[in-house]
């Protein structure tokens, strides 16, 4: 049997080539769109442009990846090249996740390379880092670990919407299936998000009433910055929630596609 | 000869249908078994089922006495396991995957059998045609060194050149202890090959003979053997 | 090689190693191929080679010596009477099928003289 770290290795390069399909066409893109800049020659500075088209592209590159890296960590439930590896579900399971956040972290790092390379001419707004203020810090942080909290929360919701749908058409009869699948991923995601939304509105009833009686007085930014982490540690909690639940519908009831490809 | 394979009262249903109704089968260690049997009669359901791709089963499986499923896993290797890998994945990349997680996976064995095939690593999966697809799927599964084969028809869409070199690889490269279970429609081709004959029929198995029984008691050829039965069981019905 | 699937396998293998030791492509004292090979050359299965094999052991036309393989016996009267065997069996066959027409003995070698006959012009014309 496959140690975990070995699982996780070769499930994040079998996702690499993803996330290095999506950055190439990203390079073209943000080339192209330079020299079309170039070509125009409109009015203003250009290297703020360029700046603010890189980052235009980064954030929709980085939408794409979300999307493809969900098709592709659905893709291991369902499929007899990544569900006949000989390890528990529970294993397959938090190293499939974790590569599709290794491959995201990477991604990430590539879009900060692309970013300093593309914009060099922009380097001088590094100087302004130097008047950010500890409370800013903090912000920043508690703003990029609710983003990264976020993300992962995304993922699994998906990753539940596909396996109770999954799992409920395992024991429906294959009569207008794509159809009625269709209808049960509207209906399942309805009721979850009902459900979730229900239990987030009284966590955070609780968790506010709590925080209205002893913060009143701190400033606004440590507030900020304190409710996020606040809500990035109860989406955690919610992370591992659903992720007992995929487990445990994964090991119950989803099979493999039968059709061979 | 110990039993490598143990079936009990199998019956699973999936999508409100039965698709395998009461399966018991006992298949003996270091064996080549024949499982014939109509399209739709439920081979490949019988070889999902023993891989571990499907596990809704009631009744049990029990391979060289484990019962564990990840244990099991690691026993058997499924002509169907690339099923969904990635077709921009070279085929080099994926014999990396087979190499890191499967610790009884021979990379030597795997380079002379793609090399048999004269396969070119350097492809992409998308770019093989079907035939050449067969091959390295035959390839990464005689390549894990395992005490069960599940080959569901291996020779689909293969010319009958290739086959016999599909076949002779099957031969030079089955480890000894190991157990062989081949799905075909076109009996003939392995006909020479295998030790018992299991028939499946209407979603269960109706016989289970010994190949040279069928020749020596019988006095028939495997191929007259199985389609008499089918015709025999379709005029009772 | 091409087998009659109506005949057990072992059996068939059994008649071509005979064939091969009497047309001389095995000689007396020479070493089989591994069980294997054999296997893969004659695309059958191991434990059919096996079963083939230890039988022509049993019949001493093959010695095993351990950890080294099977050989061809060099025992000569054993080669002699292994011919006449194979020989025997074929007219055997021929006897009954022709005996089942009502062919009596002695047609049956009138017969066999005129065919042979028949058959030498053939083959020199």
């Amino acid at each position: 049997m496959p140690s975990f770290a070995k699982l996780t290795g070769a499930l994040f390069r079998d996702k690499v080539r993803a996330v290095h399909m999506v950055v190439g066409i990203e390079i073209i893109g943000i080339i192209v769109s330079i020299i079309l800049m170039f070509i125009s020659n409109s009015k203003g500075s250009m290297t703020d442009s360029i700046l603010a088209t890189t980052l235009g592209i980064v954030m929709l590159a980085a939408g794409v990846m979300f999307l493809v890296l969900a098709i592709r960590q659905e893709r291991v439930w369902t499929k007899n090249f990544y569900r006949l590896i000989p390890v528990s579900d529970a294993k397959l399971y938090l190293a499939n996740v974790l590569s599709v956040v290794c491959n995201y972290i990477y991604f990430g790092i590539l879009q900060l390379i692309l970013l300093l390379v593309f914009n060099i001419g922009s380097w001088h707004y590094f100087k302004y880092m130097k008047e950010l203020t500890p409370s800013l810090y903090g912000v920043t942080f508690s703003t990029l670990l609710i983003l990264v909290v976020t993300t992962l929360f995304f993922w699994i919701f998906f990753s539940l919407i596909h396996l109770i749908v999954e799992a409920l058409s395992s024991f429906l009869p294959t009569l207008h299936e794509r159809l009625y699948r269709i209808v049960l991923y509207v209906v399942v995601f309805y009721v979850v998000i009902k459900v979730i939304s229900y239990i987030s509105g009284m966590v955070v009833k609780v968790v506010s009433s709590v925080f209205s009686l002893n913060m009143t007085h701190a400033d606004a930014m440590s507030t900020a910055a304190v409710s996020m982490l606040v809500a990035s540690g109860y989406m955690a909690v919610a992370i591992i929630l659903l992720s007992f639940i995929n487990v445990f519908i994964l090991n119950k009831w989803v099979e493999t596609n039968p059709q061979s490809i | 000869m110990d039993n490598l394979l143990v079936i009990n009262q199998l019956t699973y249903k999936r999508n409100m249908r039965v698709l395998l109704d009461d399966v018991s089968l006992s298949i003996p260690a270091g064996s080549i078994i024949g499982l014939l049997g109509d399209n739709g009669a439920g081979k490949t359901t019988l070889m999902r089922l023993i891989s571990g791709a499907a596990t809704n089963y009631s009744g049990s499986i029990i391979i060289d006495g484990e019962v564990d499923k990840p244990t099991m896993k690691g026993l058997v290797s499924f002509s169907e396991q690339l099923n969904g890998a990635a077709t921009d994945a070279k085929l080099e990349d994926l014999a990396k995957f087979y190499d890191t997680i499967y610790p009884e996976f021979s990379m030597d064995n795997f380079n002379q059998l793609v090399s048999n095939f004269n396969l070119n690593l350097k492809q992409k999966l998308s770019q093989l045609s079907k035939g050449m697809r067969r091959n390295f799927v035959i390839s990464v599964t005689l390549a894990r060194r395992v005490k069960l084969y599940l080959l569901d028809e291996p020779f689909d869409g293969i010319d009958s050149m290739k086959r016999k070199k599909i076949i002779e690889n099957i031969l030079a490269w089955m480890p000894d202890d190991a157990s062989v279970i081949i799905s075909d429609h076109h009996v003939t081709d392995i006909a020479n090959l295998l030790d018992q004959v299991v028939i499946i029929k209407n979603r269960t198995i109706v016989n289970q003979i010994d190949a040279d029984k069928i020749r020596e008691e019988y006095n028939q050829s495997i191929e007259e053997y199985y389609e008499s039965f089918y015709k025999e069981v379709n005029d009772h019905a | 090689m091409q087998f009659d699937d109506k005949v057990p396998i072992y059996y068939q293998i059994k008649q071509y190693i005979y064939k091969e030791i009497i047309i001389e492509h095995l000689n007396p004292g020479d070493k089989l191929p591994a069980v294997r090979q054999l296997a893969v050359d004659l695309t059958v299965n191991v434990n059919t080679i096996q079963r083939a094999l230890s039988e022509l052991v049993e019949e001493e036309v093959l010695i095993t010596q351990r950890g080294k393989g099977n050989f061809v016996t060099t025992d000569m009267e054993k080669l002699v009477s292994l011919k006449q065997h194979v020989v025997e069996e074929q007219i055997e066959v021929m006897y009954d099928h022709l005996t089942e027409l009502q062919v009596t003995p002695d047609e049956v070698l009138e017969y066999l003289t005129a065919y042979m006959k028949q058959r030498k012009e053939q083959d020199n014309g």
